[in-house]
């Protein structure tokens, strides 16, 4: 069946075809949405995605382990640290390699500050798509100051290849550690609270987002979204809590989740406040993981060669997005036998095909920012 | 409920359809007859005490022998994940779809009919999501050849290195 046959199928005589995208400054990316109209209701918004679709997880049945890692940081270019952390976490599973110490906290400070510059652009964004501007350029000052940290850091800004298996690529100075904490004291509390008193509680925001798109907690679980959007709809479900890794059960931070604080839980909004929340509790991971740091090795002993033995793993992080798993298999040589590339963002969009029906048209970029979904992702 | 407890749980409800527990590297699973997916994913989801309410991803792989689809819950509730296997032969890959169970289901399941080709029956909408409408082929079988063109555009560039 054709995307033209499907939609025959199903279209009525009253209704209208409007399409939104490719190329729309609200989807994110490349991604087109046809929507059904009966006036100003959509009966539905159909997803067409796979406009970005690159083979990687193709590609990196042709790859040797250590050259798929720069792909990975193409899976979701607004986080890829997160993207490099679970791959090489996989492939360190495989192998049975125990990473120094150091190295883990390098990869938590490296994943938190990304964390912070995601959130910081999905809100950012999602603010200018609902029509105020000024909130997007604050958010995108502070990520230039994490980018400035993350160039020092890797030598990258945005797809950054700074893990490898058994640790990461480059070591840590006096002078990171300084900007880290520049950087920290003017974010917690000074700059959320800008930002909370500039759009958080901003009455249009309040009143755009309120009780549009609610997720309840038991369809949030079916439709299978994860991180923030699962938290917002009050489900208390974070990979770092709950299936811990890395040196996170070292550190303390609380898991904010939707209660509902301006209307329904599992809004619109508490998808917008949770990630606002969750940039705190970063910044609070950040400072610990900073003032904790042990010395010693960034590297572990990893043969020249990685050619593990046959077997198969599954391996998520946190992501911004929510779980990012990788599943790998081993036949034995220098290359995967398959990857499977489990993303947050694929499962959003099923979740927005079916909240969009019954919607206004003028509230689908509400629901599609908040859900916080970003093209390559999806299509990988 | 590790995928041990899990597996004696459900191979009380199926003795006959379901394999022992295999540890391949650092992940077990088990795996299952295909005509039991529906009656046994309902098991998964709905029995007490094990709440499988999440699926988190569905990944076929071509084991050049045959298809296996490998599924992947999550328990909120109890804090679990279980992987589950399934094999599907090669000259006729059908298995039923659990996107009623499921509503993650859905996508997963359109993605596997368009890089793998396997077809799942009862499909809401069981259309490409990746590939173009009129591509030909399912690109991460093993065996798939990439056409020399595509709409008379060409896949494949000149060698201009060898030139010179």
């Amino acid at each position: 069946m054709t995307l033209e046959e499907r939609l025959n199928l199903v279209k009525r005589e009253n209704e209208i075809l409007l399409n939104m995208g490719p190329q729309h400054p609200s989807t994110h990316g490349v991604i087109r949405f046809i929507v059904r109209a009966d006036g100003e209701i959509m009966v539905e918004a159909l997803p067409v995605v796979g406009y970005l679709h690159r083979g990687i997880e193709k590609l990196a049945e042709q790859t040797p382990y250590t050259g798929f890692i720069p792909y990975t940081d193409r899976v979701d270019y607004l986080a890829a640290m997160f993207a490099n952390h679970a791959y090489v976490m996989g492939v360190e599973k495989l192998l049975g390699i125990e990473v120094p110490k150091r190295a883990e906290y390098l990869r938590v400070i490296a994943c938190e500050l990304n964390r912070i510059a995601s959130h910081l652009i999905a809100l950012g964004s999602m603010a200018m798509d609902i029509g105020a501007f000024t909130p997007f350029l604050h958010g995108i000052r502070e990520r230039e100051l994490i980018n400035d940290i993350t160039e020092m850091l890797c030598g990258a800004r945005l797809t950054y290849n700074y893990m490898r298996v058994g640790g990461v690529s480059k070591d840590i100075d006096d002078r990171i550690i300084k900007k880290i904490n520049d950087f920290l004291d003017r974010f917690l509390p000074g700059f959320i609270d800008e930002f909370n008193r500039l759009i958080t509680n901003n009455e249009i925001l309040v009143k755009r987002c309120v009780n549009i798109a609610t997720v309840s907690a038991d369809e949030a679980i079916n439709f299978g979204l994860v991180g923030p959007n699962l938290r917002a709809s009050g489900v208390k479900w974070d990979l770092r809590k709950n299936m811990p890794y890395s040196v996170y059960p070292e550190l303390k931070f609380e898991v904010p989740v939707g209660e509902g604080f301006r209307g329904e839980v599992g809004d619109s909004y508490d998808r917008f406040v949770v990630r606002v929340k969750e940039m705190e509790e970063s910044a609070r991971i950040l400072k610990q993981a900073v003032s904790q740091l042990p010395e010693g090795e960034i590297l572990a002993k990893v043969p020249k060669r990685i050619k593990p033995p046959k077997g198969e793993v599954y391996s998520a992080v946190e992501s911004a997005r929510g779980e990012l798993g990788y599943y790998i298999i081993s036949d034995g040589t220098e290359n995967p036998y398959r990857v499977k590339i489990r993303t947050g963002s694929f499962s959003a969009m099923k979740a927005i095909h079916i909240k969009s029906q019954g919607c206004f048209i003028a509230d689908l970029v509400v629901l599609i920012a908040s859900m916080d979904i970003v093209a390559p992702e999806i299509d990988r | 409920m590790n995928i041990s407890e899990v597996h004696t749980e459900v191979k009380k409800f199926f003795p006959e359809k379901i394999s022992d527990v295999i540890a391949s590297g650092p992940l077990s699973f088990f795996y299952f007859e295909p005509e039991i997916i529906k009656e046994l994913f309902l098991v998964l989801r709905d029995k007490i005490g094990m709440e499988f309410k999440h699926l988190s991803y569905i990944a076929a792989v071509d084991n050049k022998e045959c298809f296996e689809l490998v599924y992947c819950l999550y328990s909120y509730r109890w804090g679990n994940v279980i992987h589950l296997k399934t094999r599907l032969s090669r000259e006729n890959p059908i298995i039923k779809s659990i996107s009623d169970l499921f509503v993650a289901a859905e996508w997963h399941e359109r993605e596997a009919y368009d890089l793998m080709g396997i077809i799942f029956e009862e499909h809401p909408d069981l259309r490409r999501i990746m590939m173009p409408d009129d591509f030909e082929g399912h690109p991460l079988r093993k065996d798939f050849k990439e056409k020399d063109n595509y709409h008379g555009i060409p896949t494949s560039r000149e060698k201009i290195l060898g030139k010179f």
